[in-house]
């Protein structure tokens, strides 16, 4: 057995971070506390424990974010997909490891120094640091790289014994109590004699030192990978034209159905690749609002596109992959409605074929932000997301507001209207930066064709008109 | 008793199933419109209301008159009783989602659709009509001058998808022959107040001057409350000692 662990000691950073924060110090927050700290803020000395006001205090730059153990799974469970190219057993360790067993995979790769090479570069273009570690026994190869003693050279087990106890997955309690006897090295436990060891402590502690040093077998979960689909047609002779098009792409579109459905799944976006004889192939991405797994739906909205498409003279070969494909549970359907005669679309299958055509670009929904500033007090939403609105609070329905908004504001010449009501001091936003703190008196006025305007004079007394009351 | 009384009677003591020319044909409670808020234009639509699958064109001079007021209280009714979306199609502005929601329109339920072009725009309209996904429909397209079998495609679309389907055009076309359910010429009287003139209905002839009262945003409740509250005053001040 040869196993290979990884380790992901950023991995909480690395999933929340932006680009724009890359040179701040970094926190995580769990129950309003630091619970992991970048090594910017720990020079700043910002100690684990303490609380956010303290580490702002301490840190004025500082970013933080909450400790998401969901989102952490999320990617360890996509960087465990992306490592199954490596070995078969593929095993995750949350919330921050993945176990590999390679011994298998060391001859294609070309030995261990290589394959531990061709890892570590697959994590370093993911943006992820890593330790990877090697030893015979899984939770061996895991003390060692989240003790960071993966490259010392020697014998693995040597490496082990001098790993502080923290790496090993035990309790704060224990750990607190082997503290108190002075144990802080997994050798000074190794050394013990077990018997005793395990009238003092529980089963579990002997049992997990035991598997350490493979006296006892330590199986584990391996994952599945993602399924996939991708097929290809390799025509007799080349299309030219888009209709004819139309017939393989049908078969394909066929195929990946039955394939959907026969696993219960739906995809969310389809890639068409149109390749010629010898040059360059063409793709063509589809994407739905809502997973799909019908053919017919498949084929009308690649259609649409296929219409703006440029595509080879000469199609030779047409692929079809299946992206984003996610467990399908079928909305159920009204009884009554079954013989209902009206235009049977449903929301989603309309904004499919409108984004189709006109581009995603085109389509929007929209909701209400909780903010007093007139831009602010709305937002884009993504039109298939069919959440009612919640009631918004008495005073925003209270404060006059107009139909049309003028985005952005238009500045007017103030004596071609005449002033009806006013002024409503809007000044919010003060302990954002500049752009986007206000103070704004709005009034309503009637413009000189009689149509109701929002206007509004700013700090320097120029005049915009916000809005049509209409 | 004269002659003309006598003569009159017939007519105005009303003899059960007759019709006359100048009233509307009695409409079937299956197909009954979507009330428009405003009981004199009801009265005067065959539905007792915006036609729940057709095309309504609204012909003005300039947007931003009040036609929004003119539609919200029936769009207001259709957010809380039809579960399907409401599409906008090529706004000229953007619809601001917190004045939506105050005149009772569901901000989630809106569809916001932008198009490049006249052409896209009319395909996107007759989509939205067709799919039957939304209980109303909201359009303004690029070009002022429409054919005539593009109106009617859209009219049909809209019945077809039994969708209310609005389309905001300028006045000028007011002339041109029109294949739409209904359309009203819209005017401005004063900021509360709208003229509609009937320019084609179902089932009767042309009917001018239908002023309707807009709904007063709290602004000028303001008013009319310190208004009221002077008034109050003046009499309570002025009034002799007694």
């Amino acid at each position: 057995m040869y196993w290979l662990a990884a380790h992901f000691p950023m991995l909480g950073f690395e999933v929340q971070r932006s680009d724009e924060d890359a040179d701040r110090p970094v926190v995580l927050i769990h129950d309003n506390r630091v619970c992991q700290a970048d090594e910017r803020a720990l020079q700043a000395g910002i100690a684990l424990g303490s609380t956010l006001a303290t580490a702002h205090s301490i840190a004025p730059k500082l970013v933080h974010f909450p400790y998401d153990t969901e989102l952490q799974a999320k990617q360890l469970e996509v960087l465990a997909q992306a490592t199954y190219r490596f070995s078969s057993e593929v095993s995750l360790t949350p919330p921050d490891a993945l176990l590999i067993e390679s011994s298998r995979s060391l001859r294609l790769f070309g030995g261990r120094e290589a394959l531990r090479r061709a890892v570590s570069q697959l994590y370093a273009r993911l943006g992820h640091a890593h330790r990877l570690a090697t030893a015979a026994t899984p939770m061996a190869a895991l003390i060692l790289s989240r003790a960071g003693l993966g490259d010392h050279p020697g014998e693995a087990m040597v490496n082990v014994r001098a790993a502080p106890l923290a790496a090993m997955d035990l309790s704060e309690k224990e750990l607190e109590r082997l503290a108190n006897m002075g144990m802080t090295k997994v050798g000074q436990l190794l050394d013990l004699p077990m018997g005793e060891l395990g009238k003092r402590f529980n089963v579990e502690l002997v049992d997990a030192l035991d598997r350490l040093t493979g006296r006892r077998a330590d199986p584990r979960e391996t994952i599945a990978p993602a399924e996939r689909f991708h097929s290809r047609l390799h025509l007799l002779e080349p299309i030219r034209g888009k209709d004819p098009l139309l017939f393989p792409m049908r078969r394909l579109a066929d195929e990946l159905s039955r394939w959907l459905k026969a696993r219960c799944l739906g995809t969310r976006t389809l890639i068409w690749s149109y390749a010629p004889f010898a040059d360059q192939a063409v793709t063509l991405d589809v994407r739905f609002a809502q997973p799909r797994t019908d053919a017919k739906s498949f084929l009308s909205l690649t259609q649409l596109q296929l219409d703006r498409a440029e595509l080879p003279e000469e199609v030779m070969t047409v692929s079809l992959q299946a992206g984003q494909i996610t467990p399908l549970t079928p909305a159920s359907q009204d009884l009554l409605a079954l013989a209902d005669d009206r235009g049977n679309t449903s929301q989603s299958e309309l904004v499919d074929r409108l984004a189709a055509k006109l581009g995603t670009g085109a389509i929007a929904g929209l909701g209400i932000a909780d903010d007093h500033r007139p831009e602010l007090a709305w937002r884009w939403q993504a039109p298939s997301e069919r959440r009612r609105t919640e009631a918004p609070p008495e005073s925003a329905t209270e404060a006059n507001r107009p139909l049309w908004l003028l985005d952005p504001p238009r500045p007017v010449n103030v004596k071609r209207f005449r002033l009806l009501d006013g002024p409503e001091r809007i000044d919010v936003g003060w302990w954002e930066d500049d752009a986007r703190a206000l103070e704004r008196d709005y009034f309503v006025a009637v413009a000189q064709s009689g149509t109701r305007c929002w206007l509004y004079r700013d700090r320097e007394r120029r005049w915009y008109l916000h809005g049509y009351f209409s | 008793m004269s002659v003309n009384t006598a003569l009159e009677a017939p007519w105005q003591s009303g003899i059960d199933g007759l019709w006359r020319a100048r009233e509307l044909p009695r409409h079937q409670a299956a197909d009954a419109g979507i009330s428009t808020g405003f009981p004199a234009l009801d009265d005067a639509l065959v539905d007792h209301g915006w036609p729940p699958g057709g095309l309504v064109e609204l012909l003005s001079e300039d947007y931003g008159i009040g036609e929004l007021r003119l539609l919200s209280p029936a769009l207001a009714t259709l957010s809380s009783t039809d579960d399907r979306c409401i599409a906008w199609v090529n706004p000229p502005h953007l619809p601001y989602a917190p004045a939506l929601q105050a005149v009772g329109i569901d901000p989630a339920r809106v569809l916001l659709v932008n198009a490049n072009d006249h052409a896209e725009a009319l395909w996107a309209l007759e989509q939205t009509c067709k799919s039957g996904a939304c209980c109303a429909v909201l359009g303004w397209l690029p070009e002022p001058k429409q054919r005539f079998t593009e109106i009617r495609r859209l009219q049909f679309a809209a019945k077809q998808g039994r969708t209310w389907a609005n389309l905001f055009r300028p006045i000028g076309a007011s002339g041109e022959a029109s294949a739409a359910e209904l359309r009203l010429s819209l005017g401005y009287l004063s900021e509360d107040r709208l003229n509609v003139d009937i320019v084609k209905r179902r089932g009767g002839w042309p009917l001018r001057g239908i002023e309707l009262p807009l709904s007063v945003g709290p602004t000028q409740r303001r008013q009319r409350l310190s208004e009221a509250l002077g008034r109050w005053r003046r009499k309570r001040f002025s009034a002799p000692p007694g």
